[in-house]
This record gives C-alpha cells, structure tokens and sequence, in this order.
C-alpha cells in the first residue's frame, strides 16, 4: 500500500494494488497516472452514471478461500443496461482480478496478458455459437455487443475514454468457464474466469438501494 | 462553475462527496399528468403509466413520453406491481408484468422480479402453473459438447443437468405493465426454444442481426413496421412470412450475435400464494410444461416398493430352502409284465390296469411329500393312482399322477411332441407316522400284445377269443367291473412288454410356488404406473 | 411422501398379498390335496389286489357311498 496525494487538490490517495497506475480523486474526479515516483495529473472525468448497484469502492469479500477488496471501476453502458467492470486486489496474489457486475450477474476473471487467441479474429465477423480456441482451450461465443465507456473511480491498471466505444465479445467453454473479448484496442484484451453468484462472493459492506437493505443480502429464512 | 471546481483544494477531514441513495421516486405522466412511481431508477429504461398506460421512458429525473395510450390495463396483476415475496430465500420485488401468446393465441404472464444483489428473475404463470426463471451465463450443449442452436431440437445439458426439447414457438407480446430495464414495447415477437426436465425447465432466445450485401446492419424492425403497412389487412399478423418476403427482396444475411439461456424450476402455486400473501390464484387448468408428474414419482415408488418386496420374498425363499428337510426317502425303478395286468374298457377305451407297491415310508413330523414318477413313454400315457396308507389309522391318502408322451411329425414335415418323461406332485402337509404306498394304475402300454396274447391264450383260446373279447369287455365297461386277465403261465409271457417306471420319494421339500403370485402382482401395478406415467407425460 | 399416500388402492392391496402369499412361503401352506379313505389295511388289499382294485377303488372315488 503506497500513500500519495492528488496533484489536482492534494486529497489524500491511496494505493492498494501494486499494479495500479491510475486513480481517480474521489474529492474532485482528477484522474492522475504514476510518472517517475510521483503523480501526474491526467485531466478530469466525467461523473459516473447512478446505475443501482449495490457494489461500491471498498466492499470487501471471499472467494474461493481468497479474500479481495474492490478498488476501482470502470462502468460501461451496453445496449441493455450499465456494466461494470470493478478492479480488485486479492490477497497473497499477484495476478490482476476482475469482478464484471451487471443487474445481480457475476463474473470473476483475470486478465490474461499471455492469452492466445487466432490471428485473423474479426468481431464482425463473429457469430453466436461459433468455437473460438484461447491458449488452447474451446470457447464458444455466447453474445457480441458493442459497449461505451461511461466512466470510473478508483484505482485502475489502465485508463479509461468516457465515450469510447468497443466491441465485447463474451463466450463460454462447455466446463463453464467464462472469457470477455475486449476488441479496444489492437490487441484485444482476454479475460478469463468464472460466472459466480452473490452469495459465492460473501461480500461485506455492499450498498442499501432501492429499499432492500444490506442484510437483505443475506439468504432469507422463511 | 468550472472555476470553482478548478480552484477545490482538499482540506483536512473533509469528508469525500457521497452519492445520494437509490431509491424509488415519483414522478409525473407527460401524457395525463398522473403520479408515476418509479420502483428502479437507473435500472428501468421503459415504464408504463398506470392510469393512461403510455409507454415512457425515464430520462434524468423526469419521464419521457415514448407511445401515447388512454387504455385500462385488461389482464389481471394475480401479483401486485411493487409486491414483495420470498422465493428460495431470497426478496423479491415485482417490478412489471408481460403478457405474451404464441402462434396458437395460448397466453400466459410473466411477471418481472428484482433483487439488487440477485438480479432479475421472471415468474411465469401459464394457466395457473408457477415457474420461477432465471438468467443463465452458459449455453446449452448438445452430446457432442457444441452449443444448440435455436429451434434444434437435440436434448441438451446447462446448468449440469439434462434436457430433453419441448417445443419451438413465436411469442408475441401482448401487453405489458410495470418498468422493464430494456425498452420493452407491445406486439415485439420473439422465437423461443423450450427444453425441459421436471421441475426444471430451460430456454434459448437469440438475437439476430440483419446485414445487407455490403455487410452493414439494417434496422429489421423499422423495415417490418414498413411492410406491415404495405401489407394486405389479413397478411399483418403473419411475422414471419413479412420477415422472410423482407429478406428475399433485399437479400438479407442473418447474423446471431447473442444467445441467452435461461434454467426455469416450477413452483407449486401454494409456494406463490404464501410468498406474495396473495388472497387469491389463478385457477389450475392445464398439467404444467415442467410440472412435476406425480404419477411419475408414483411409478419410482412402485418400483422401489417392488425391489424391497423383492428382496423380501427371495429372503422368505432362503429361508423356506433352508429350513425344508428335503429328504430322499424312497427311489425305486420298477418293472412290471403287462401281460399280468387286467384289461378293462371305459367308454370307447380299452386300457390294462395294474397295481404294485412301491413300499413305506416313514414322516418323523408333519411334512409334505414329493412324488416323483419318470418312465420312458412313446405315444404312451400312464395315470397313477399313488396311495399313503397309514399303518396306524388305516387312513388312506390317495393323489394321481399322469405322464404321457406323443411325437411325429406333421403333414407340413415338422416334427412335433407333447407331453413328458417325468411328473411330479407335492402333497399337503401329512401327519406323521409310518405309511406304507400301493400304487393302482392304468396304461395303453402293451394293450395291443396283451390283446394279441388274449386271442392266443384266453380261457378259450383261437376261434373262441374273437367272441370272447367282445361280450366280456362290454360286460366290463362300468367301472370297478372286472376285467379280462390272461392265464398266469402262458407261453411267452416273459417277452411281453415290460411298464418300466422310477418312482422317488421325498419327504419335506420346499413349496416355493408362493412366489409366482407375488411377483405377477407387483410386475403388474409396475405396468399400470408406468403406462399411467406416460399417458399423464402427454398431457403437457 | 404425499405421492406415497396417494396410492392408497396399490400400498394395503399389495401389502396384504404379499404379506399373505409370503406367510404361506414361510409356513409351507398348499400341496396337493388328496383323496382321503378310511380303515384301509394294506394286508387285505396284497391278499386280494384285483378285488380291491374292482370293488374298494370305485367305492373311494365316489366318496364313500
């Protein structure tokens, strides 16, 4: 954990994951980067749009004996709905951690850096249902959607573009493993995990909305 | 304002800016001016105005009026908008309510359920079945291990278990009520494929996208909502013939681009009434799609009721071998000269008659006997008569046996047989003691030597015997009459046909026949379930 | 269990013929039965077989009238 300060308005920033180099002020929504041991400031982001979910910067939970803590977010907005893409760090671990949210759907994942995937991939061309082999495992894609940038907080390993649109390719294997296709950038991005659900998360601290509180939560016994 | 946030500086202590919380809000109809309650806001992008029922749609803190209607809502909410229930531990709220019908008008409700950290769920209600659906992140996969597509009906495996397919169909929105998160709007259809496996149901929608020869994507629905305009009044509602004309004229291609899947579990409709504090259901008028078939559990009951009786029975069975003596206590081969047996004529039938005794036997305490009779027939029968005399009581206990054995070979030049070597009887239980046996029987076994020998040798002989056979058997054809006997030494006496026959006794043998009843009758209600099973299967 | 119940005609009807069918298995019950004669003296009937078989046999079969 490595302590700085905004260079926009001085708050207090924290770092919690080792590979994170952005962050985004929560005080006044500077996003900075880390240059040659101190911080430069990027520029201002846009606010985050209210999207009802119930995670939020600092929560913490469990999964597979692992805890985590969420440290930052990306939100996306899909054709149907927010998507949010919320950046973790997990104890005794040195790899990136995801946890994909949108209306109560999980996904843990990892960004794979090493992942290979065919050469000549086209999203476009893509179809639903159709094999695509990563690192030599079968995957099947399940949709193909195109997404924009809404905004984020937190601490983040790479910066965002609110507005910036790509296309998101998600697919499955038949063990039920899960992978995201991030087509951003020239290299797509490979995200490789789990669906999960709440209750495997065990996460603490998470939002009150829409009425159901907190404890709601918690499996109801009737 | 740009200047203010340029110049914010961070003081000590401050505390960070908090969102406000999420919570329902009540806004205004654009249309008729009426409260709106907005149950999800952030969530919904489509929400109906209760008392015009326009379609709107929230944009920042108002409502934006996307169709105009002046309706009432004409379909039952059985679960009231806003409704919070419990299904398998978790708090649901009831958010909307779609009403869809497939191509046959069959209609049926789903009412949409929220849970911020669960997700949505629907409950569908068709005709008074119950089923609690959900959104599931796999595909479905046939055998092989490759995702079914639309309309195949393989079986298929998600969510770790199997399906079998049910149906394709078109299902048309009808109506809506509530606030969905996707702009939802009445008369959409949509291609379902529908997989079950009792109580759990599974489902498979895509998403297809148009793309013209250039390979850019149309907007297939503004395209229908043209054609349905050019259409003929009695073509309007015919969605796919309009797509399929759409896509010949401009040379369409069809791309999927999503497939969703969702696992549905049936839920009793007492499980809904409790979980809402519903006053009132639908009526139950059809067996469900993935309803639980009692009569399936009834035949798994039966047949498990048929294994335990099983076990049972053969146990009974060991324990009957077990505990049966099975003592052989006599075995004899005898072989009797019909030329010293009597003939004699029942009706139209001369047979010898002839009795012989076998020997004693003795029963230390109550047990059954077995008698075993073989003797080597051809186009032969025998009957016995086997008596039990006890030496004490002089109380008699007479059983028959019979043994016969014919073959040839039929007109056709098959060869064909009937009848056996060997018979056995089991008697009753008999009382104990010492018992001596005396067999009588009756054969055809040597009658037409013993005739031969009687025209021979008869009390008087050659030209009398041809006489004699007549008037004196016809004399004997009442019964217990005495028959005819040959001479007790004629020449060749030693040469006529011998009756050879094994007798064996044994006392205290198991009588396992008990068991042939016990198990028609299980095998027989296993028929009855498993044919009641199937016909109720068909019902759905 | 509710199902279990509902088979209300097949559980007591099978339960009695098997129970009775099984207590039948256990305690040796059937056989054939046989004809039953009384005083009979296995000394007479070797002394004279042919009379028996003539005159006591039809008299047994008719039950002793």
């Amino acid at each position: 954990m490595r302590q700085a300060s905004c260079p926009a308005c001085g708050a207090p920033l924290v770092f919690e994951n080792a590979h994170s180099l952005y962050t985004v002020c929560k005080y006044c929504r500077t996003m900075s980067v880390q240059a040659e041991e101190a911080l430069r400031e990027v520029g201002k982001v846009a606010a985050l749009v209210e999207d009802g979910s119930p995670l939020r910067l600092g929560a913490t939970g469990s999964i597979g004996g692992k805890t985590f803590k969420i440290i930052g977010r990306i939100q996306y907005r899909h054709p149907v709905g927010f998507w949010n893409e919320w950046f973790l760090v997990v104890n005794d671990d040195e790899e990136d951690a995801w946890l994909g949210e949108a209306s109560g759907q999980y996904y843990f994942t990892r960004l794979k850096k090493d992942a290979e995937l065919p050469e000549d991939l086209d999203p476009q061309k893509l179809q639903a249902g159709e094999a695509v082999p990563i690192s030599g495992q079968k995957f099947f894609v399940r949709d193909i959607q195109t997404t924009k940038v809404v905004s984020g907080e937190g601490e983040l390993p790479f910066p965002f573009e609110t507005g910036y649109e790509a296309t998101v390719v998600d697919c499955v294997s038949s063990d039920g493993d899960f992978a995201t296709l991030d087509f951003s950038e020239e290299k797509p991005l490979v995200f490789i995990g789990k669906p999960v659900n709440f209750r495997e998360l065990n996460l603490v601290h998470v939002r009150s909305v829409y009425g159901f509180k907190a404890t709601d939560a918690e499996p109801v016994t009737t | 304002m740009a200047d203010s946030e340029k110049t914010f500086r961070y003081q000590a202590g401050m505390a960070p800016p908090e969102p406000p919380p999420v919570e329902a809000r009540r806004l205004l109809c654009p249309h008729c001016g009426a409260a709106v309650d907005l149950l999800l806001p952030g969530k919904s992008e489509t929400v109906r105005c209760q008392k015009c029922l326009s379609i709107l749609e929230p944009e920042h803190a108002a409502l934006k009026l996307r169709e105009a209607y002046n309706e009432q809502f004409p379909h039952r909410l059985w679960i009231p908008l806003g409704r919070e229930g419990i299904l398998d531990g978790i708090k649901y709220k009831c958010v909307g309510m779609v009403v869809r019908e497939d191509e046959e008008h069959a209609r049926w409700s789903e009412y949409l359920l929220f849970n911020p950290y669960h997700g949505y769920r629907y409950l569908v209600e068709s005709y008074g079945n119950w089923t609690l659906v959900e959104p599931h992140p796999g595909l479905g996969l046939d055998a092989k291990g490759y995702p079914v597509l639309w309309g195949s009906s393989a079986n298929i495996r998600l969510a770790g278990k199997k399906f079998r397919y049910y149906s394709h169909y078109r299902a048309r929105i009808v109506n809506i009520i509530g606030e969905f998160p996707w702009r939802a709007s009445i008369g959409e259809t949509n291609e379902i494929t529908e997989y079950i496996n009792p109580p759990y149901q599974a489902s498979c929608e895509q998403v297809i996208q148009y793309l013209d020869r250039e390979g850019n994507p149309v907007d297939i629905a503004a395209l229908m909502a043209a054609e349905h305009g050019n259409a003929d009044a009695q073509h309007s509602d015919d969605e796919e013939k309009i797509l399929s004309r759409i896509i010949r004229k401009r040379d369409l291609r069809q791309r999927t681009t999503e497939i969703h899947w969702s696992v549905g579990q049936y839920k009793y409709p007492e499980e809904i009434k409790a979980a809402f504090q519903l006053d009132e259901l639908p009526p139950k008028e059809a067996f469900g799609m993935c309803e639980p078939n009692p009569l399936r559990t009834r035949f798994w009951l039966s047949l498990a009721i048929t294994a335990l009786l099983s076990l049972v029975s053969c146990a009974s069975c060991v324990y009957a071998i077990n505990n049966a003596e099975q003592a052989t206590v006599l075995e004899k081969k005898f072989i009797l000269n019909t030329a010293e047996f009597e003939l004699k004529r029942e009706g139209d039938t001369d047979y010898l008659e002839f009795s012989f005794e076998p020997g004693e036997i003795i029963l230390p305490k109550e047990t059954n006997v077995e008698f075993d009779l073989k003797s080597l027939l051809e186009q032969q029968w025998l009957s016995l008569n086997i008596f039990m005399i006890h030496s004490e009581s002089g109380a008699g206990y007479i059983y028959d046996a019979e043994l016969s054995r014919y073959f040839g070979v039929s007109d056709d030049g098959e060869s064909w047989s009937e009848g056996s070597e060997t018979t056995s009887l089991t008697t009753v239980k008999m009382p104990p003691g010492k018992y001596n046996l005396y067999a009588i029987g009756a054969t055809n076994v040597g009658i037409y030597e013993f005739k031969q020998n009687l025209k021979l040798f008869g009390e008087s002989a050659s030209g009398m015997a041809q006489q004699l056979l007549g008037p004196r058997l016809r004399g004997a054809t009442q019964q217990g009459m005495r028959g005819v006997v040959l001479p007790q030494n004629f020449a060749g006496k030693e040469n006529s046909p011998k009756l050879e026959l094994t007798l064996r006794v044994t006392r205290d043998v198991p009588i396992l026949d008990w068991l042939f009843p016990v198990f028609l009758w299980l095998i027989g209600w296993n028929i009855f379930y498993l044919v009641r099973y199937r016909s109720k299967e068909k019902e759905r | 269990m509710r199902e279990l119940w509902r088979m209300y005609i097949y559980l007591p009807l099978t339960l009695f013929v098997t129970g009775f069918c099984l207590y039948g298995l256990i305690h040796q019950k059937g056989g054939q039965k046989p004809l039953q004669a009384e005083k009979l003296d296995i000394k007479s009937i070797r002394k004279n077989p042919t009379a028996f078989r003539t005159t006591h046999l039809p008299y047994i079969f008719r039950g002793g009238k």
